[in-house]
Formats: structure tokens, sequence, C-alpha cells
């Protein structure tokens, strides 16, 4: 949410995740490095480092995989989810040394370019037991650098939010290659039933954890959809679109009590996504996905007076889903009525930016 | 052998012209094609610099198209 691009918007909170991210590599490196010297007292520095930052960034890529499902269970995993791109690029920087170093110590000491030898030394792709495995690892470290290089908001608004998450989206193109690339060497080379087990258990986990994360958000979205209105809310609405047009195409949403002061109860009415908010003795619906990355804005709260988004802190007036001047972002509003204690929203969306009056909350 | 070879000295000439696009891009371009990039600092424009010459194509056809 910059009017000119900084190299990093730094906030308390990212200085924060960093100096964690930072003390977890070099508490990692060091406690590997020294286990490695421990059981392999002749491995030479080239093999633990290749070793050290190749685990390391397998184990880094797990911890962001399973960042966003966590999230999606449990709002106490946000405060991982807010920076997660200075922890993807600082995984990408130490794959990026394992990827170098395997190519100066393996590639590089003959008189072939380093990566025709890559992929030339061994073209046994169709035995499994001698796959050449380090090719797969460089397809993945492309996407992975195709990712890192593109983080800054610059290549978000200008490859377009569509095509910058699809391409962020490759993520797990280069897992899949990793999975394989970790699966095959150690098969290959360390030939150890423990490495194995945890390389299969380390993919559970993240399918496991986004089938969880997919069950539930399946089990929310039909919870919030179209709430069969009982027949005392049928009869209500009916009531009230028989006396008064305004109610004509509004859907029940909930209790005026169901949403706590300041906080937003998400809705999907007729497929849209609508984030309705509460604050003071009114109430704004919005659509539910940030401008800056789809974040979930009724999982933020109202800060300021402004919608804050949980992932960036990108904000939108309730009134407008305008974020305050200089910053241009919008989002559609949506019309809100209450009658008694019960609210009804029209899914009906307004064009982004349209300022709709709030609803008012009797006393 | 061969093809590998030739598939290399492509990759190698797409990166070499996207490090001389990028740095005539983050020179120049960047604030033609968003305002936003006006006035950028250095140090954003060597964070912009690996993506714009990988990325070199996609940011060429943009920029002509807002040139024109």
């Amino acid at each position: 949410m910059s009017v000119i691009y900084d190299p990093v918007h730094w906030t308390p909170h990212k200085k924060t995740y960093d100096r964690l991210i930072a003390a977890f590599v070099f508490a990692y490196l060091a406690l590997f490095c020294g286990l490695q010297l421990l059981l392999h007292p002749q491995i030479t520095a080239e093999t633990l480092v290749i070793r050290a930052t190749g685990t390391l960034a397998y184990l880094m890529l797990h911890i962001i995989l399973i960042i966003g499902p966590l999230c999606r269970l449990s709002p106490r995993f946000l405060p991982l989810l807010y920076n997660r791109r200075h922890l993807g690029v600082s995984m990408f920087l130490i794959a990026l040394v394992h990827g170098i170093f395997n190519l100066v110590q393996f590639h590089s000491l003959g008189n072939v370019d380093p990566l025709l030898s890559l992929f030339t030394s061994n073209t046994q792709f169709g035995s499994l037991a001698r796959f050449p495995f380090q090719s797969l690892g460089f397809f993945a470290l492309v996407i992975l650098f195709l990712m890192a290089a593109t983080s800054h908001d610059f290549w978000l608004k200008n490859l377009s939010p569509p095509v910058w998450k699809a391409l962020h989206m490759g993520v797990y193109a280069a897992y899949a290659m990793l999975v394989m690339h970790v699966m095959l060497g150690v098969v290959q080379l360390e030939k150890s039933p423990v490495l194995i087990a945890l390389t299969g258990a380390g993919m559970f986990t993240v399918i496991g954890i986004h089938l969880a994360a997919a069950i539930r958000q399946s089990g929310k979205d039909q919870g919030s959809v179209r709430k069969k209105i009982s027949g005392r809310d049928m009869e209500t609405q009916q009531q009230a679109a028989d006396s008064d047009q305004m109610f004509s195409g509004f859907v029940y949403a909930c209790e005026v009590s169901d949403i706590a002061d300041n906080r937003a109860k998400m809705l999907t009415i007729s497929g849209e996504q609508i984030a309705l908010f509460k604050y003071g003795n009114k109430l704004s619906a919005v659509h539910n996905l940030c401008k800056h990355q789809n974040g979930p804005l009724s999982e933020g709260k109202i800060i300021d007076g402004c919608i804050t988004c949980p992932w960036h802190g990108y904000q939108y007036l309730p009134e407008n889903g305008q974020s305050p001047p200089p910053f241009e972002e919008k989002v559609c509003t949506y019309d809100v009525r209450v009658l008694g204690t019960k609210i009804y929203v029209n899914p009906k969306p307004y064009p982004a930016g349209t300022p709709r009056p709030a609803a008012l909350i009797a006393e | 052998m061969e093809t590998v070879r030739f598939l290399i000295c492509v990759f190698y000439c797409y990166l070499l012209a996207g490090v001389i696009f990028a740095a005539f891009f983050l020179w120049r371009g960047a604030a033609q094609l968003d305002h936003a990039a006006k006035g950028i600092s250095w140090k954003t424009r060597v964070f912009l610099f690996p993506g714009s010459a990988a990325l070199w194509p996609v940011l060429l056809r943009k920029w002509l198209v807002k040139r024109n």
C-alpha cells in the first residue's frame, strides 16, 4: 500500500518476523552442522554446506506451504502469514546456495559447461533407481527464483493479481519436483530409511493440513451459504417485503449479536464472498477479498475507522470500500438493512469503491 | 547432447538479453509503465532487477503497449 515503491515496507512486526527467521536459520545450521560433524567426522565442508542448506530450504518450504491452511484452521497462526514473503525469499536464497554448491562441486570441475554437465552427465530418465534427480532440483529452483524475484508489490500490480497469483501457485509444482528430487536423491545416495520416512512424513503433513483446511472451509461455506431462512425469518422478511419494497433482493445474514464490535462475519451468498462489518451502531458490507493478495477481509478488524486486512494491513473505508487517500485500492460494496435484531444483505455488488450508506442498528 | 547444448545456449542468450533489458528498463522504463515507480531508490531497483531480467518479454510488451 505505497504511493512510491519501497524496497521493503518495514513495520515493527516485520522486523521481529525477520529476526525470528534469522534466529531459526542460524540455530538450524548450527545444530545440523554440529550433528553432521559428530556423526560423520570425515565430511567435507562442501558436502556439509550442501546438506545443511538443502535440508534447511526443504524444511522451510514445508513451513511456508502449511502456513496458509493452518491460518484457515485457526486464526492463531495469522501472525505467521503476515510476512510469509520474507520467509519465501529467505528459503529461495538458502536453496540457491545449495544449488550453486552442487553445481560447483559436481559439474564445474571438468571442461564442460556446468549446465550442460548437469543435464548430460546422467541421462537415465527411464530408470527410477538412477534417475537424474539433480535436474528436478534445477527446475524447482527456477520456479522458486521466479517467485522470489516477483515477490515485490511492483510485480503484483504490473503482472496483475490473477497472473501473479497463478505464477506463485507454481510453488506446488516446485514442491512436487523437490519431493522427487529429495526422495530419489536419498534413495540413490543415502539409502537411509529414516530420511525416506522423514521425507514421506513431511509430504503427508503438507497434504493432510491442506485437506483439513479444505474440509473446514467447505463446511464454513455451506454453513454461511444463504442461511436457510427459518419459518419465522421467512415470515418476517416476507412481511417486510410486502409492506415495503426496501427488502427486495435482500437475504437474511445473521443476528446483530452474532458479530463482535469492530469485527466481521463472512457470508457466502449466491457465490459472492461478503465481509459484513459491525462498528459502533453501524453495519457495512464489502467484498471479502483484499485487492492486494486476496487476503480475507472478514478475518481483519476495524482499525482507525478502516477495515484492515489481516495479511498485510491494506485498509478500506467500510462505507465506500475505498482505501483512504492517497491510496487507490477499491473493493465492491453491498447494501445492508437491519430489521429489529436481524441483518439482511443484498448480494448484488456495487462497482468497487461505490459509497453505500451504513445500516444503523437501533439502540 | 546437441539439442541440450542448443537449449542451454538459448537460455544463456535469454538471460543476457534480460540483464541488458533490465538495466535499461529500471533506468527509464519502469516509471513510464507504473507511476508509482517514479523516483524509486536504487535499493528498490536492485530488488526489481532479477524479476525484470527474468520476465523481460512480458515487461517489454507492456512497456511498448503503454508507450503507444
